[in-house]
């Protein structure tokens, strides 16, 4: 995955650009790839990509988790590179969907939230983000500040007071 | 996505190695992606996160998004005070999106449409784009009788009402007071219209109440007059003969019907002429063996044109008549399907057991063999059957005979 020259060059027709993560490292993809992130998409648009992309918000492991996935979900968007593999089918897309998502966990899934919205991928957001909600629902405060971690930093008296005025929102 | 935007300065991960470390990365999100998370939850679970801590003691009260669902509360009552309290006490930052979820596991109690009528106009003075009343219970169906239009709206686009009472004034008003609705679904409905007309609706969805005692008195038409809509579900609809005036755009069209979807089976029927353009066609009935339903279809059979569009095609029971003569005419009619599923059910597998001639109405051999076809782009056919059903072997027998050369068949029981 990582090139040697941040130079873009052609493969098979499809253009390549290189990424290069915060901590250095490099990643060629082809431009259908990247244009999922609309960020990249509109840099591209810009004409400012050759000298690579530099993401200093995202860190070289997370950046290798975006990679795949676009790569997975290039589909027809990579059409024009005919080195790209077949694009993937429908059940195919779900299950890897599926699977990266249930793998995520704290840290992880949050710096992924955070690299997916600074790249503007919206369906890899959206995933993120059910994701941490799907881990919320069903679960009272008390089971939601355990999960993440939240430290609660209301006096009793506080946190009573608050309770009292949202009574309406906790239905006993 | 604007939302991106906005949140582009405070996405820089932290550098210094104590914050790195600190467990609770969700309170570090920044205000706009938990608002984000949030449209995931329903509005009590949102609302609940104020007493997190001091950085979530605000958040919940700016998202655009609610979905009120009473299903976990211990009442209606207190679903409704909470619905009332939320739309009170949350910011007056515009809405997207207002979807009401009206039934509650745990009581017997219901909302009226008094009820339900402030928030509806809460949802659309705040400019929300999306509303809907996506559940009730009770024995009475909602009526806006007595009410000014609610749905009044320049902004609405998406409108998904269930348990409502639909007559041409309601509809009438749609039309004359939401100028950008494209998507709207009628559930659980009493469908007392007569006219339907609309120039901006793109999808539209209907199914009726089942509770006899809404059912219009009388059959009358049901007249649909959408030139831009593009997907059509109609769903049992009782008591309404069904004419299309206009909907050429459509090209994803689905069509359940029962015993009262005809008055007799002297109706003319334009259902099917009427979809030339359509990409995927479903045409769903109980059962062969009565007369309203295949007869209105098959004799509206002269005015098709050619199918050219169409890639998919659903037929439920009614395509067995006289030999499959329906099944085999749509398909001599589709030169581009690609796909071709039959349905076969309970209704119809019993009928055919019970009634004495139910056999000869489906006997290929009452028909003269006419030319064998092939249907290039066809590569599937699915035929879903009841466990023991022996129509199958009849249907194989009669596309076998017929189709040349044969895609593959694959036939699927399904659970009774």
């Amino acid at each position: 995955m990582a090139a040697a020259a941040a130079e873009a060059t052609t493969d098979g027709g499809g253009k390549m650009i290189i990424l290069i993560s915060a901590d250095g490292k490099r990643f060629e993809v082809t431009e259908a790839v990247a244009s999922q992130s609309q960020l990249i998409s509109n840099m591209i648009e810009d004409d400012c990509t050759e000298n690579g992309v530099r993401l200093p918000n995202v860190d070289g492991d997370i950046l290798t988790m975006v990679v795949d996935y676009c790569n997975m979900h290039a589909g027809d968007a990579a059409a024009a590179g005919d080195t790209m593999k077949a694009s993937s089918t429908e059940e195919e897309l779900k299950k890897f969907d599926a699977e990266l998502v249930q793998a995520l966990e704290n840290p992880v899934l949050f710096k992924l939230i955070l690299a997916a919205n600074f790249l503007n991928i919206k369906s890899l957001l959206d995933m993120t983000c059910q994701r941490v909600a799907d881990m919320m629902s069903g679960k009272t405060p008390e089971q939601m500040r355990e999960t993440f971690s939240i430290e609660n930093d209301f006096t009793p008296e506080e946190e009573a007071a608050i309770r009292q005025e949202n009574a309406w929102a906790f239905d006993d | 996505m604007p939302l991106t935007e906005k949140v582009l300065t405070e996405t820089r991960m932290p550098t210094s190695n104590n914050e790195e470390n600190a467990p609770d990365r969700i309170s570090r999100l920044p205000d706009g992606l938990l608002r984000f998370v949030m449209l995931y939850l329903t509005a009590q679970e949102a609302v609940q996160t104020c007493v997190l801590s001091r950085r979530w003691q605000n958040v919940w009260s700016s998202t655009k998004w609610l979905k009120a669902d009473a299903a976990k509360f211990s009442s209606m009552k207190s679903f409704k005070k909470f619905v009332d309290n939320l739309l009170l006490y949350r910011k007056p930052v515009p809405l997207d999106a207002l979807w009401i979820l009206a039934t509650c596991n745990r009581s017997d109690d219901s909302l009226d449409y008094s009820d339900i009528h402030p928030w509806i106009r809460h949802a659309l003075r705040s400019n929300a784009w999306a509303l809907g009343i996506m559940e009730h219970c009770g024995t009475n169906l909602l009526s806006i009788d007595g009410y000014p239009f609610p749905f009044t709206s320049v902004y609405l686009s998406i409108l998904h009402v269930c348990h409502f009472i639909i007559d041409d004034s309601f509809v009438k008003n749609l039309s004359s007071c939401c100028p950008v609705l494209e998507d709207l679904e009628l559930k659980n409905c009493a469908i007392i219209v007569t006219m339907f007309s609309s120039t901006t609706l793109k999808n539209l969805l209907i199914n009726s109440t089942e509770t006899t005692e809404h059912f219009p008195p009388k059959f009358e038409h049901l007249m649909i007059d959408m030139p831009n809509l593009v997907t059509l579900h109609l769903d049992e609809i009782p008591n309404r003969n069904i004419q299309l005036v206009d909907v050429s755009s459509v090209k994803k069209a689905t069509f359940y019907f029962f015993e009262l979807s005809f008055q007799n089976s002297a109706v003319d029927c334009n259902i099917i002429p009427a979809l030339s353009n359509v990409t995927s066609l479903e045409l769903v009935s109980p059962t062969a063996y009565e007369d309203v339903v295949p007869n209105v279809l098959i004799r509206s059979f002269p005015r098709c044109k050619t199918f050219s569009n169409l890639k998919y095609l659903k037929l439920g029971e009614w395509f067995l008549r006289d030999g499959c003569y329906p099944l085999l005419f749509l398909l001599r009619c589709s030169p581009n399907i690609e796909k071709l599923h039959l349905q076969l059910n309970k209704y119809g597998s019993d009928d055919y057991e019970d009634y004495p001639d139910a056999a000869a109405a489906i006997d290929p051999t009452r028909r003269e063999t006419e030319e064998m076809f092939n249907c290039v782009k066809l590569r599937k056919i699915t035929i879903f059957y009841p466990q023991g059903d022996e129509r199958v072997h009849i249907i194989v027998r009669i596309l076998i005979a017929n189709i040349s050369p044969l895609p593959a068949i694959k036939i699927k029981p399904i659970p009774v």
